[in-house]
C-alpha cells in the first residue's frame, strides 16, 4: 500500500492520472456515435486499472486519504470522465440531461471501482463495463439502447 | 424551581452529559466541514463545543470514533424521516418520491452534517470509508424492489441498485462541495427520473418526477 502521507505521493498520482487520462482521452476522441466512443473510453480506463492492481490503489483507494491538493485532483479526474458522459446529451436531444446526472453517473462508476480496487477484486472491473455501460447509457438513450448494451459480445478487452 | 425526581442528580448527569455530547458532535460536524477532517483537531472541536478536552475523551475514544458517532446519530434520524414519508404513500414510485424528498429536505436544513457525512467522512480512514458504502448499500433494496414491477427484471444488471443509489449520493456531493446544500431539494425530479426510469420505463418515470 502507498503512504497517502508521503511528500512524494501527490507526485504519483499525477504521473498515474496522466497516463489514464492520455489514454481515456484517445478513445473517446473520433468520429465515432458518442455511444461507442464512451464503451472504448471505459473499457480503456477499466484495463488500466486492472493491469496494475497496486497503481490502480494508489489512484482510486489511498488517494482518499491523501491532502486537499490530492483530493481537488482526485475530484477533477471523476468531472472529466462526468464531462465525457455529459456528451450523450449532446447526441439524445429528445433525452437531453442536465449535466448533474453525468456527475452522478460518473461518481457512481467511481464508487464501483473503488470497491472493487479495495478488495482486492480489481481484475473484475473490465468484466463489468456491459453493466457500467447499462447505467451510463440509459438516461440518455433509453432502456431499450441500455439493454443492447447488456447483449453486446464481450471479451473483456477492446 | 420543581424538584428533580428521585435520582434527580443522576438524572441531570445524563443530562449535562448528553448535552455536551451533543455539543461536541455539533462543534465536530461544523469544523469537519470548514476544514475538512485532517484540518479538524480535538482542539479545535473542543474549543467550539465550550468543554475540556478530557469531557472529549470521556465520550468519544478519539477523533475518528466522534465522526462515526455523528454519522450513525444523523443515519439514524434520516432513515427515521425517509421511513415516516416514504410509509404514506401507497405505491412504490410514491414511496421512492416521498423518501427521496425526505432525505433532500435533510440535507439542504443540515448543510454542515451533511458534507461531514457525505464529503468528508469519506476521507477519514479506511473504517470510515468501509461504513460510508454499507450505509449506501442498506439503501439498495428500497430501489430493488422496483423490480416486481418491471417485465423482464431478471435482465437487469445486480449492480444496478448499488449504482442508482451511488448516482444520487453523488449528485448531492457536487451541490454540498459547492456549498449550493440550498439547491438539493431541487434535484428530486431529475434523481426521480434517474433512479426510476430502468424499472418503470423513461415515461413513466418522467411523469412521476413531473408530479414532483
Amino acid at each position: 500500500m502507498s503512504d497517502p502521507h508521503d511528500p512524494d505521493f501527490a507526485a504519483a498520482w499525477d504521473r498515474v492520472d496522466r497516463l489514464l487520462q492520455e489514454r481515456m482521452i484517445a478513445a473517446f476522441c473520433g468520429e465515432e456515435p458518442w455511444r461507442e466512443r464512451m464503451r472504448a473510453t471505459l473499457a480503456v480506463a477499466f484495463a488500466f486499472l486492472a493491469e496494475d492492481p497496486e497503481r490502480a490503489r494508489l489512484y482510486v483507494v489511498d488517494s482518499l486519504f491523501a491532502g486537499e491538493p490530492v483530493h481537488k485532483a482526485r475530484h477533477l479526474a471523476i468531472e472529466r470522465l462526468g464531462d465525457m458522459i455529459d456528451g450523450g446529451s449532446e447526441e439524445a436531444m429528445a433525452l437531453a440531461r442536465p449535466p448533474i446526472v453525468a456527475l452522478g453517473i460518473a461518481g457512481a462508476i467511481w464508487s464501483h471501482s473503488h470497491g472493487l480496487i479495495r478488495d482486492g477484486r480489481v481484475a473484475e472491473l473490465p468484466g463489468d463495463l456491459p453493466q457500467l455501460m447499462f447505467f451510463t447509457v440509459l438516461p440518455y438513450l433509453g432502456t431499450a439502447a441500455a439493454h443492447e448494451e447488456l447483449e453486446r459480445p464481450f471479451s473483456g478487452s477492446l | 424551581m420543581e424538584r428533580l425526581p428521585a435520582g434527580g442528580d443522576r438524572f441531570r448527569a445524563e443530562m449535562i452529559s448528553r448535552s455536551q455530547r451533543d455539543r461536541i458532535l455539533t462543534a465536530m460536524s461544523e469544523i469537519v466541514a470548514k476544514r475538512g477532517y485532517q484540518g479538524a483537531t480535538v482542539e479545535l472541536i473542543t474549543k467550539r463545543a465550550g468543554v475540556a478536552r478530557a469531557t472529549f475523551y470521556e465520550n468519544f475514544e478519539n477523533r475518528e470514533a466522534c465522526l462515526l458517532g455523528g454519522f450513525e446519530e444523523a443515519l439514524a434520524e434520516v432513515r427515521s424521516r425517509i421511513d415516516a414519508a416514504a410509509e404514506l404513500e401507497s405505491d412504490w414510485p410514491g414511496r421512492i418520491r416521498a423518501g427521496l424528498a425526505a432525505f433532500l429536505a435533510y440535507v439542504a436544513e443540515n448543510p454542515a452534517l451533511a458534507r461531514t457525512c457525505l464529503v468528508e467522512l469519506m476521507t477519514a480512514g479506511p473504517a470510515a470509508m468501509e461504513r460510508y458504502e454499507q450505509a449506501l448499500q442498506s439503501f439498495a433494496p428500497v430501489f430493488a424492489r422496483g423490480r416486481e414491477f418491471t417485465a423482464g427484471s431478471e435482465e437487469l444488471p445486480e449492480t444496478l441498485e448499488d449504482s442508482i443509489v451511488g448516482g444520487i449520493v453523488w449528485m448531492v456531493h457536487q451541490r454540498l462541495l459547492r456549498g449550493e446544500a440550498a439547491l438539493v431539494p431541487s434535484l428530486l425530479p431529475t434523481m426521480l427520473e434517474f433512479g426510476l426510469a430502468p424499472y418503470l420505463g423513461e415515461q413513466r418515470a418522467a411523469e412521476v418526477a413531473a408530479a414532483a
